[in-house]
């Protein structure tokens, strides 16, 4: 499974967590069970509109079916949902501490999971 | 002949210029006169010259109304679109509306021609009559961001070609896009300041605006005007711009703005300060011209 | 770190004057950030005499352009501009006019000849200062420049990143005027927004306007009413509303011409005019701080 986090800075699984997603400076992909990842510049930083549609449209493109961030814009909240994506609000800490709270189930679900469907559409 | 007000800052009088200029251009019923309220964001003029409106006409653009059956989720459409407006996911295409420019470059670039386009209410216009006034505005539609649209299709439909008519045009403060729009094709600008440094600062900047874009005749009007004039004079003649009138500080011009009054209607020496104003906008107007 | 920003709606109601004189009864008890989020017309600068430390280019516009070695002449692109940009000459074929240019990429994809191209230019700049209040991010967007909304957002947010990183109590933000993009970009986030509005039939008119786009963010306001005493019927119906709606009063400010005259001193006016001003600004403060 791949899992989308919005992050602050780029410092491995130490790196803070965002709260903002359409132009949050970092991405990490992660597959939680192998804890391999990546991260990368948010391609929709520099967008001047439609970040957040940009942002969700790239992770829907990373076949991920899981994003961590803070609120959700309701563009960005529609093209996940249309994707098929669940969504999950962190209340702050590191990649670590999020991971953690996401494994114990203690995060807010802002879109829950459509165990029926497929993502990744581009 | 068509006169712009621009200010740069807001809130240094540009409306109260505008309409009490207008009014009494009016009044004195050499020429038919126009108020054209191009701040289409937040039209205030209405409010001072409580029109009569007599017609009203919609301001549209084409957006994009995406064929599900005929598409086939290839993702053209979605690269190409400059403003994110596009996006795929679920195998369908969402549109969003709110940030679409209505370029039209979707409906063309579609593999499939799944695309057609209908047309979307962007803003309204309307034109009536304050006494001997004529008067139009144009409002954009709540959650729009571009008002430039509405304000070119206001000055299409309210300015003739040729004309002998005065327009006013009241501008919206600032120095972006929609100013530029409502300055283009004027025969003057009108700055109205303020003699603080905010003022100053501000008259700068349009001032440098003008002269990038078009180099209009100018001239600049001193609201608040008081002991601290010098501040706006020196730049005004740095810059050869005349000062044409001075707007005394006053509490009671202040008290009747805050209630709509019409200072020009409140005060008759003022009144006649306005119809100054005009003479002299014309002299130097058609000077510069030569 | 909390982020509270002060607008307005309609300008010229004292909203920069307003965020100077909190700057200075804040900057003493507080570690605190500073922005000036309007883009378009930067006046908080002139206030708080600031030394620029660092200066960034902002990339803000595409616009089209043609090479003319690859052009054609078809006129492809100018049957498709929605916005009168394209220009024809016999002596320059087709050129993109580029201050009606959106950058929408329609002719980009339609000339046959792949002859357009997409170029980014700089519309503008953004500061990092030092201030006697606190490190002070500013802009300025050239004049006829669009997508001040983007550089607001750049700002807020290099100054939200810099606050953190040197863990200050406060961001505090000078707003831009108006209800469009620009504002709507300073409201992303903040915790608290502070609606400077006067009592005048314009100025109620856009407080309204504007309380609407923060409640859509659900971000809580409080009000000011400056100029309190120019007219006491409207200033009790802004009360009123402000009642009616649980937009707390966080002080009034009377009309007073000395404020004007104030600004000369380009200082932040509870330094200008302390005598009068001092415990007025300390008690705003604490309503809008402590609440």
């Amino acid at each position: 499974m791949k899992i989308v986090i919005s992050l602050e800075e780029n410092n491995g699984l130490d790196s803070t967590a965002s709260t903002i997603f359409g132009r949050c400076p970092f991405f990490m992909t992660i597959d939680p069970t192998s804890m391999a990842f990546e991260i990368i510049e948010n391609p929709a930083r520099q967008a001047s509109g439609g970040a957040g549609i940009q942002a969700a449209q790239w992770v829907l493109n990373q076949g991920a079916a899981t994003v961590i961030s803070g609120n959700l814009g309701p563009k960005a909240f529609d093209v996940l949902s249309a994707g098929s994506a669940a969504a999950y609000r962190h209340e702050g800490g590191s990649v670590t501490d999020i991971l953690k709270a996401f494994e114990e189930e203690t995060l807010e679900c802002l879109l829950a999971p459509n165990t029926s469907a497929h993502t990744g559409t581009l | 002949m068509v006169i712009t007000i621009a200010s740069g800052k807001g809130g240094t009088g540009k409306t109260t210029v505008a309409v009490n200029l207008a009014y009494m251009i009016a009044q004195d019923a050499q020429h038919p006169t126009w108020l054209v309220d191009c701040d289409v964001e937040a039209p205030n003029a209405a409010l001072f010259l409580k029109p009569e409106f007599i017609e009203e006409k919609s301001v549209e653009r084409l957006l994009p109304v995406i064929n599900h059956d005929l598409c086939t989720a290839c993702g053209v459409c979605v690269r190409a679109c400059a403003s994110n407006a596009l996006a795929i996911a679920g195998g369908k295409v969402l549109f969003f509306k709110e940030l679409c420019h209505a370029c039209g470059s979707c409906a063309l670039i579609c593999p499939e021609s799944a695309i057609r386009e209908e047309p979307e209410l962007v803003g309204e216009m309307h034109k009536g009559y304050s006494g001997p006034l004529h008067f139009a505005q144009g409002t954009l539609e709540v959650g729009f961001s571009s008002p430039t649209p509405v304000i070119r299709s206001l000055k299409k439909w309210i300015l003739p070609e040729q004309s002998d008519d005065i327009f006013i045009l009241d501008a919206s403060p600032g120095t972006s896009c929609p100013v530029v729009e409502t300055m283009r094709g004027s025969d003057f600008v009108l700055f109205v300041t303020e003699p603080t440094p905010f003022g100053l600062h501000d008259l700068k900047l349009v001032v440098a605006l003008n002269e990038k874009e078009f180099n209009l005749p100018a001239g600049i009007v001193i609201n608040k005007s008081g002991e601290n004039d010098a501040l706006i004079a020196q730049f005004a003649q740095e810059k050869r711009l005349p000062i044409l009138m001075r707007i005394p500080l006053s509490r009671h011009f202040a008290e009747a703005y805050s209630s709509g009054i019409l200072l020009a209607e409140d005060s008759p020496a003022l009144g006649g300060d306005f119809i100054d104003l005009f003479h002299k906008i014309k002299l130097h107007a058609t000077k510069e011209k030569t | 770190m909390k982020e509270i920003l002060v607008i307005s709606g309609k300008g010229g109601t004292g909203k920069t004057t307003v965020t100077a004189a909190l700057a200075d009864i804040a900057g003493v008890r507080h570690h605190l950030v500073l922005v000036d989020a309007d883009v378009d017309a930067a006046n908080l600068e002139l206030l708080l005499d600031p030394r620029i430390e660092q200066t960034f280019p902002f990339i803000g516009g595409k616009v089209e352009e043609i090479d003319q070695a690859l052009c054609i002449a078809c006129g492809r692109c100018e049957e498709v501009c929605r916005f009168n940009a394209v220009r024809y000459a016999p002596e320059k074929s087709y050129t993109i006019d580029r201050a009606f240019c959106e950058g929408c990429g329609a002719c980009v994809h339609q000339c046959p000849v792949e002859a357009i191209r997409s170029r980014s230019h700089r519309s503008g700049e953004w500061y990092r200062s030092s201030s006697a209040y606190g490190t002070l991010f500013h802009a300025n967007l050239y004049p006829g420049e669009e997508n001040s909304g983007k550089l607001v957002t750049q700002v807020k947010e290099d100054a939200r990143s810099y606050a953190k990183r040197e863990q200050a109590d406060i961001l505090l933000i000078d707003g831009p005027p108006g209800i469009g993009c620009p504002v709507t970009a300073a409201l992303n986030g903040v915790d608290r927004a502070v609606i400077v509005s006067e009592p005048t039939l314009t100025g109620f008119h856009d407080m309204q306007r504007i309380k609407a786009a923060a409640d859509f963010f659900h971000i809580p306001t409080q009000l000011v009413i400056n100029k309190c005493d120019l007219n006491r019927q409207i200033q009790k119906e802004m009360r009123a509303f402000a009642d009616a709606c649980g937009m707390r009063l966080a002080g009034m400010i009377p009309y007073d011409e000395a404020i004007m005259a104030a600004q000369l001193q380009q200082q932040p006016l509870t330094r200008s005019l302390p005598a009068e001003y001092l415990s007025l600004f300390n008690q705003m403060w604490i309503e809008i701080y402590a609440v």
